[in-house]
């Protein structure tokens, strides 16, 4: 089997398996399908908290730190929906809190408030399930940082993936072997390389691992952490058209952080941006990025065209 | 015949003192190919990209009508204006977003839902066949938007909204595409560089001038 048919087959059984609403007439509707992931009241705050920390922080104290108690309000009541093959990208400089956002999208970050609703598996932050169980199938991370990526630097890239197959029902070792190269060659990843342990990977190549990792059991919702930031521009680029590739097969609900708002326009169907933990802007690229309403997004704007 | 984009009263203004829009009424039918005209600096972008939600106006309603329902544009939030430009309301405003590595056909094929070959008969039937296989970060500012143009006038929406294509690709070209596309019932606008040709073969077209539209022909 080639490369392209595996990735495809992966993508068909995923559409099937994500967009029940999706039939032929769904592109007819005027109105979007269900989301696979609803978030609702998103909130974190580290520190004691008092009364007044979210009057005194976001854009009226023009702070996240809550000055009359020291508490930091990192996240304060963030929504959105992402349906099937949408993808959702976060803006927002460092400190804005959306890190922690994806922390607690991905389970690593207990939230104080609010529902993270995925389609087939109810609420997340109140499931039954443990939480290593729901980071395999509900909702898997591309870390920027491939050793946090749960990877094995020792291990050839392709037994990385490997793993991942035998580990969801894939029977054969020989079988596991032969898809995981399928599916590292659909990523770009020479085959020359494909036995080679990960720690001989550069960046750009380990997180082309870890979308492999993913088109393995297509997740509900795919978190992407800066997926481009500390490579080359090259790579970069080479690294946006998988990431797209990817996206546009696995058929989840994406989201995706980044500090480049290129990546994001070329990326992302919605952005939001996020200052002092709250979300201050809310909607489509050509919106935000050509028609900025809130000062810190013009701001974030204007200064990309330094 | 009913009209599939509504607009009625949109006003937009850049900041307390750049009124663009003050009142625009317009209302797109299938079939037609309606042409906005005007000085340079009239608004006729402004106006374009407030009829296809590229920007929210400031007051106003721009209603998509279909045999599903309706939406309006002006109040959707960014999740089904998303959805509503992806499979009902296409327009041309500049490049495509997309990865520079990729090659043309590619993103022309992606941004408007088909397969890469059609992509590279569409770039064809522009006359500008030979940008099929180049990545688009190689490719320069014109060829890029006659590569987004080509994608728009594929896409297969409703309606299509086009900011300036006589500057992007060969007018006669662009225009004989557009009477194709009318006989199959798209609702077609068009803001040209030189209206005249265009004017020629419209159904109804108006001038932008202080932010209000006059019909000249309708």
């Amino acid at each position: 089997m080639n490369p392209t048919s595996t990735a495809q087959a992966a993508a068909a059984q995923s559409a099937a398996a994500h967009a029940p609403a999706a039939g032929p007439t769904a592109a007819a509707q005027v109105l979007p399908p269900p989301p696979l992931l609803s978030a609702r009241g998103l909130s974190r705050r580290f520190g004691p908290g008092c009364d007044l920390c979210i009057e005194l922080t976001g854009d009226a104290g023009a702070t996240s730190r809550c000055p009359a108690c020291g508490t930091v309000v990192a996240v304060h009541d963030v929504s959105f929906d992402v349906g099937a093959g949408e993808v959702l990208g976060i803006v927002g400089e460092s400190g804005s809190g959306k890190t922690t956002l994806l922390s607690l999208l991905h389970l690593d970050t207990p939230a104080d408030a609010g529902s993270m609703v995925v389609d087939g598996y109810g609420d997340l932050l109140r499931s039954r399930t443990s939480d290593a169980e729901l980071r395999r199938s509900a909702v898997v991370m591309v870390h920027q940082n491939s050793l946090a990526a749960g990877l094995a630097p020792r291990l050839a890239a392709e037994s990385n993936v490997a793993e991942r197959l035998l580990r969801t029902g894939c029977r054969s070792f020989a079988e596991a072997r032969a898809r995981s190269q399928d599916l590292l060659a659909e990523l770009g990843i020479h085959p020359s390389r494909h036995t080679d342990p990960l720690e001989t990977f550069s960046g750009g190549m380990a997180q082309r691992v870890q979308l492999a990792r993913a088109l393995v059991n297509p997740p509900r919702v795919l978190l992407l952490d800066e997926p481009t930031t500390g490579l080359d521009p090259s790579v970069q680029a080479d690294l946006l058209e998988s990431v797209q590739r990817v996206t546009d097969r696995l058929g989840s609900a994406t989201v995706v952080v980044s500090h480049d708002l290129e990546v994001i326009r070329i990326l992302a169907d919605r952005v939001l941006v996020i200052h002092f933990g709250r979300v201050v802007e809310d909607g489509i690229p050509e919106q935000v990025f050509d028609d900025p309403q809130h000062p810190y997004t013009q701001l974030l704007v204007a200064s990309r065209l330094r | 015949m009913t009209a599939v984009l509504t607009a009625t009263g949109v006003e937009k203004s850049f900041g307390p003192e750049r009124t663009v829009l003050d009142g625009i009424d317009i209302a797109l039918l299938p079939g037609q190919l309606t042409v906005v005209h005007g000085a340079r600096d009239a608004g006729r972008s402004t106006l374009l990209r407030c009829l296809t939600g590229g920007y929210r106006p400031d007051a106003g309603h721009v209603v998509l009508e279909r045999a599903a329902g309706s939406v309006d544009l002006a109040a959707a939030d960014p999740r089904t204006l998303a959805w509503v430009r992806k499979h009902h309301i296409r327009d041309f405003a500049g490049p495509l977003a997309a990865p520079p590595s990729q090659d043309a056909a590619s993103a022309a094929a992606r941004s408007a839902a088909l397969e890469r070959e059609t992509a590279v008969a569409g770039l064809r039937r522009l006359g500008v066949a030979e940008l099929a296989e180049v990545p688009l970060g190689r490719l320069r500012r014109t060829a890029r938007r006659a590569v987004a143009l080509t994608a728009a006038l594929l896409s297969q929406a409703a309606v299509v909204v086009l900011d300036e294509p006589d500057t992007a690709a060969d007018p006669e070209r662009v225009l004989d595409w557009i009477s194709e596309l009318r006989a199959g019932g798209t609702a077609v606008l068009a803001a040209p560089s030189d209206a005249h040709p265009f004017i020629a073969r419209a159904s109804a077209s108006a001038i932008l001038t202080e932010g209000k539209i006059q019909w000249t022909t309708q």
